[in-house]
């Protein structure tokens, strides 16, 4: 016999969740979207929530991977004051996040690089559009230490808390070896760059970060010696006041140098008032009228500089790339059956899954524990946090979701309006996502956005004392 | 007197003007194996050529936004240029960049009317302002070689420009190319057909644009591959070489089946971008791709889900280059059929490679003719498939070789897993869409009645359209001023824009204030195509009116069975669009020396509802193929406006689009911009 629970709080677009398997308790990442109003409250009155269930004591904390929607009561004064209140004797990160580990200290430098040189070209743009508010979440963390540093500096200062990183493939037994927690992703290897879902198109198997940041130099006509000094004055925090301003002034380059020899370029001023301008090698006058009717006609026909939309897509993929970096987990019960935790895994972790198999310790009396593929353990999952706030490619459809059984539960923690309003796009969550779990769970699913309208019966929703809403589920084996 | 004033006539005038291109792109002049195969000179028609260059269909206008500004446009009647077929090849010489994008721009125009018999026209442009459906002559594609840093390069339907991207290779660790080295888009041969024939198709079917089901942007995808993959075998010296390579075996891997390869280089480290054939397998060696008709089910993804069309249609193509080939490999073998071992003669060589060619070029030509038999919009691959074969009948007859290519496309499609709905066999002549005439009673009734008002106003158009071509009758229809005459056209054509039309307004009127001097001034400016443009736009008008008035009296559910057409809840009328005419004149393959007169016609409507997804728009209607020499309707290609079907499937494709940056900045504009970036 075994009780579990399972609970997600409703505070937001951000993820926060509890489980008790038995007397153990664990609590899954504790953030919301950098956008969302009264930030450092909603996330306090979760913590305080967190505190008062657990009576002060957690006995694993899984931080999933460096997102803001995942991370940030770490990062507000406030919310941090309530965590130093429950005391972790554990802290589970993902191998991306060993100081020790060589390749993953490489990775952190080029993906911080990449993500610094990203929002530089950014910069031009005007701080409320899309492209400013992408340019200032690249920027992101200000200091030298990373939010994962940062927190793992907590934990090991505050509450001594041992500090475990996972690999693919572990297996670690928790809850007096009843239950099995196993480590699926993050991958080492290409896949962790493979965050869209396409058969045939080896393109989106991105470059590794670093060479992100040369791409993004190169649109911004810089030199890797002038892209090395900007990055001292990265130093600064993102909250001073005209930061973008002082970052375009920071690379000292405007505009980049022409692919060619000036010999071979005319400015536009020299085609308006050749006179004014002249030219060791004039242009003819059919040359010049050309140019000048371009200039000049047809403005609906003339092209405009898109260089702040590529650098949003290099954007764009540097921050999909870190939801691959997610620690995904999964607890097998002793009833056989399993929980999904996969973090904001995206494609190329799932897929990644199957390069490994699992085995689990021996039972008493028995020489060998089971060995079992990735296959065999999604057909046994019985719940499932949705991957990603439920966005097009953070769920596996035919070796992810189909694979799963019928009785399956899950919940997605996902605020549509917050997702639209911090420029996410319309499709968090996916509606054909939604609508094969609809189908997968017949009807057991929940999100946070709907839990004040509709409450399927597996499900409780309750708001204690603190102000913390929040969404059960109680099953028993 | 100056050498250039003597007047040319016209038989002096050179037939070709010789330029020099990357045969593929310059990762060929970079090894010393390729290099002799590196380069090739185009031989285009001649025409009169101002700096850009600038001709009647292209005008190259190398401004770099990034930079702001212009690289120097290139006058290729420079002494220099002109003796030397143009620049030579030079990765750092902006010059022939701009050559080589006019160059290989013209190549494919040319293939493309080719093809069809007829001049290419550009889609027009739209004001887009309410009420206001004037559509303005594009006389020239822009464009632009450097337009932007980007690992891309894509077609803008809107301002008509085809916008080159040009980038730093990553550092892929294969030295497959210089890390760090720039690459230029608009000097890979691939990427520029390829883009060509975006603008060539948008001009044609300017809704598949428009992303209604998983196949309409894959089908733009793949056709422009297919176009770019077909050219490389009108260039013999690479076609020979390869043939020589792979000892006439072109299933194994070959340049000739792979696109954009500096561009893959520089992004995946692979030996090209797509390959129709194959691919590097888990080991990075090369593996020939078999048919998997599962793929067409679970891919979705515009290039990946194209690239079936493209491996399809390429094994139709090998499987007709084996059949030419058989008798020439059992020659050379002394009748075992297995070539010995080593190098095989160079006189084979160049029968492999002539036969090649022409397989190529037969279907190069089929899947161009095809476009006219398509649905005017949501095309599918199986839809495509029975064009191909309705097409080929049309043009070829019963010819057996050309029933042995039929076969062969029919096969490989069904190879793919890709079957048209509602078709009894595999087999051509079930393939074909159906007759009009034999038809259940209702429709081919509803045939006969717009046969009846169409063809006299056919014959009124090809009249006209002959006499506009000579420039005197034209000057001479004008001062008549006929009020049903050609006069009329120009009129209604060209409605007030700009000082010309004006002129043309009082043309039309029978302005006396003009004199002879003006009247023929304004023709000379008016090209053939800006005629045929304006003709056409007259024909329009007119066939809307006839269609109307057939259809009167006719049942509600026939015109929606037989044309796709539905009318709207509220009111009993139609509402529709003539979106498309053209015209082909083609030899009677059936009946020699008898030549047909093909008209295209597509009609259209639209409805945009409050109960669909947000960005739907549910259109219908149908592409009627008319034979004006035997006066009948023959096919009429529809998809159904209110077909219940089409909705689900339609909802269902925009729910499942995925991209996550398209909806990040959406609209984004172009709407290949995004399909082509390797990002999203």
């Amino acid at each position: 016999m075994m009780d579990i629970s399972v609970r997600m709080y409703c505070h937001g677009l951000g993820d926060c969740f509890l489980i008790r398997l038995a007397d153990t308790k664990i609590v899954i990442d504790a953030g919301l979207v950098q956008r969302a109003a009264k930030k450092a409250k909603k996330l306090t009155a979760v913590i305080n929530s967190l505190a008062e269930a657990t009576d002060g004591h957690v006995d694993l904390l899984v931080v999933t991977h460096e997102h803001y929607d995942h991370v940030a009561s770490w990062l507000l004064d406030e919310s941090l004051e309530a965590w130093r209140r429950i005391r972790v004797d554990e802290l589970w990160m993902a191998w991306t996040e060993d100081p020790s580990d060589a390749y993953a200290m490489q990775l952190r430098k080029t993906r911080q690089t990449a993500a610094k040189v990203v929002a530089q070209a950014l910069a031009a743009s005007e701080e409320s559009t899309p492209l400013g508010q992408l340019a200032m979440q690249l920027a992101g963390n200000p200091t030298t230490e990373s939010w994962m540093d940062q927190i793992q500096r907590f934990f090991t200062e505050v509450h001594r808390s041992k500090v475990r990183f996972c690999r693919p493939g572990e297996v670690v037994p928790l809850v007096h070896d009843q239950v099995n927690a196993i480590v699926l992703g993050p991958p080492r290897g290409d896949l962790l760059f493979k965050s869209d879902p396409t058969r045939s198109a080896p393109e989106t198997y991105a470059m590794p970060f670093g060479d992100m940041a040369g791409r993004a130099g190169f649109l911004l006509g810089a030199s890797p010696d002038a892209m090395a000094a900007s990055a001292e004055f990265l130093g600064v925090d993102v909250k001073e006041s005209d930061y973008l301003g002082r970052l375009r002034q920071s690379m000292g380059v405007t505009t980049p140098e022409p692919p060619f020899p000036a010999a071979f370029t005319v400015s536009p001023r020299e085609v308006l008032s050749p006179e004014d301008s002249p030219r060791t090698a004039p242009l003819s006058p059919g040359q010049l009228a050309l140019l000048r009717d371009y200039l000049t006609k047809e403005p609906d026909r003339q092209i405009s500089d898109t260089r702040s939309e590529q650098a949003a897509l290099l954007g764009l993929k540097l921050d999909s790339d870190t939801n691959n970096t997610s620690l995904a987990l999964m607890f097998a019960l002793p009833n056989g059956r399993t929980l999904l935790f996969p973090g904001d895994a995206q494609v190329g972790s799932w897929l990644s899954w199957s390069s490994q198999s699992y085995t689990l310790p021996p039972r008493p009396g028995q020489p060998s524990g089971e060995s079992l593929t990735i296959d065999q353990l999604l057909r046994r999952v019985k719940f499932y946090k949705c991957g990603h706030h439920g966005s097009h490619n953070a769920t596996l459809r035919e070796r992810g979701l189909e694979l799963m059984p019928e009785d399956l539960v899950a919940m997605v923690p996902v605020v549509h309006d917050e997702a639209v309003a911090a420029g996410w796009g319309q499709n968090l969550p996916l509606e054909s996502i939604m609508k094969r779990l609809d189908e997968k769970t017949k009807g057991n699913y929940i999100r946070t956005d709907r839990v004040q309208k509709e409450i399927p019966p597996v499900f409780t929703c309750l708001e204690d004392e603190a102000g913390a809403r929040y969404v059960e589920w109680i099953y028993q084996i | 007197m100056n050498a250039n004033d003597v007047p040319l006539i016209r038989s002096e005038l050179p037939p070709h003007r010789l330029l020099r291109v990357f045969s593929v792109d310059p990762s060929l002049a970079v090894r010393t194996e390729s290099l002799a195969v590196s380069e090739t000179t185009l031989p285009l028609p001649w025409e009169d050529l101002t700096p850009g260059p600038v001709g009647e269909y292209l005008e190259v206008i190398d401004y770099d936004p990034t930079v702001n500004a212009f690289c120097v446009p290139v006058d290729l009647n420079e002494t220099f240029p002109l003796s030397q077929a143009g620049y030579h090849p030079a990765v750092g010489d902006p010059r022939f960049h701009q050559q080589m994008v006019y160059a290989v721009g013209m190549r494919t125009i040319i293939n493309f009317e080719r093809a069809w018999g007829r001049r290419i026209q550009w889609a027009p442009d739209h004001p887009y302002r309410e009420n206001d459906f004037a559509e303005r002559f594009v006389a020239r594609l822009r464009l632009f070689p450097h337009a932007m840093r980007a690992e891309n390069a894509y077609y803008d339907p809107q301002s008509k420009a085809i916008l080159f991207g040009y980038f730093r290779a990553r550092d892929t660790k294969t030295n497959a190319i210089m890390p760090n080295s720039i690459v230029f888009t608009c000097l890979s041969a691939d990427v520029i057909a390829h883009e060509m024939t975006h603008a060539i198709l948008d001009g044609i079917h300017p809704r598949y644009t428009e992303d209604t089901g998983p196949d309409v942007l894959a089908f733009h995808e793949a056709f422009a591959d297919l176009i770019a993959l077909f050219q490389h075998f009108s260039d013999t010296a690479l076609l020979e070489a390869q043939i020589a390579r792979t000892r006439g075996d072109l299933d194994t891997e070959t340049q000739l089946a792979k696109l954009a390869t500096e561009f893959g280089q520089a992004t995946t480290g692979y030996g090209s971008l797509r390959d129709a054939i194959g691919g590097p397998n888990a080991n990075g060696q090369w593996v020939r791709k078999a048919p998997d008709p599962a793929q067409y089910a679970a891919t979705l993804e515009p290039h990946a889900r194209g690239s079936i069309l493209v491996s399809a249609i390429f094994d139709a193509f090998l499987a007709i280059y084996k059949s030419r080939t058989r008798d020439l490999i059992r020659i050379a073998s002394d009748g075992r059929g297995i070539l010995p071992a080593g190098d095989i003669h160079p006189d084979l060589v160049r029968r492999l490679a002539r036969e090649a060619g022409e397989a190529a070029q037969d279907v190069l030509r089929m899947l161009v003719r095809a476009v006219d038999y398509c649905p005017p919009l949501d095309i599918t691959f199986a839809e495509y498939l029975r064009a191909i074969i309705t097409a080929d009948y049309d043009y070829e007859g019963r010819l057996a070789a050309a029933h042995e290519r039929r076969v062969a496309f029919a096969s490989a499609f069904q190879a793919w897993g890709i079957y048209p709905d509602r078709v009894t066999s595999m087999e051509p002549a079930c393939l074909k869409w159906g007759d009009m005439t034999s038809m259940r009673t209702a429709s081919a009734d509803i045939g006969v009645r717009l046969a009846k008002s169409l063809v006299p106003l056919v014959r009124q158009l090809r009249t006209s359209l002959v006499e506009f071509e000579d420039r005197n009758r034209l000057g001479e229809a004008l001062r008549a001023s006929h009020p049903q005459g050609p006069a009329r056209f120009v009129y209604s054509g060209r409605q007030g824009w700009s000082q010309e039309n004006d002129r043309a307004f009082r043309l039309a009127e029978g302005a006396p204030s003009l004199t002879d001097d003006e009247i023929t001034q304004f023709l000379d400016h008016l090209s053939d195509r800006e005629v045929e443009f304006h003709v056409l736009r007259w024909f329009r008008r007119m066939a809307h009116q006839e269609i109307t008035d057939a259809l009167e009296g006719a049942h509600l559910d026939d015109i929606r069975l037989t044309l796709g057409l539905s009318h709207h809840e509220d009111c009993q009328q139609f509402s529709f669009e003539v979106h498309a005419a053209r015209i082909t004149r083609i030899p009677d393959p059936e009946v020699p020396g008898r030549v047909k007169n093909l008209l295209f016609i597509e009609l259209t409507q639209s409805e945009r509802t409050a109960k669909m997804v947000p960005g739907m728009k549910m259109r219908g209607g149908c592409t009627l193929v008319i034979d004006t020499h035997r006066g009948e309707v023959t096919y009429a290609i529809r998809k159904e406006f209110g077909s219940g079907r089409r909705r689900e499937n339609m909802e269902k494709h925009l729910v499942n689009r995925r991209g996550l940056a398209s909806l990040y900045f959406d609209p984004v504009g172009s709407p290949f911009a995004m399909v082509h970036s390797g990002v999203a």
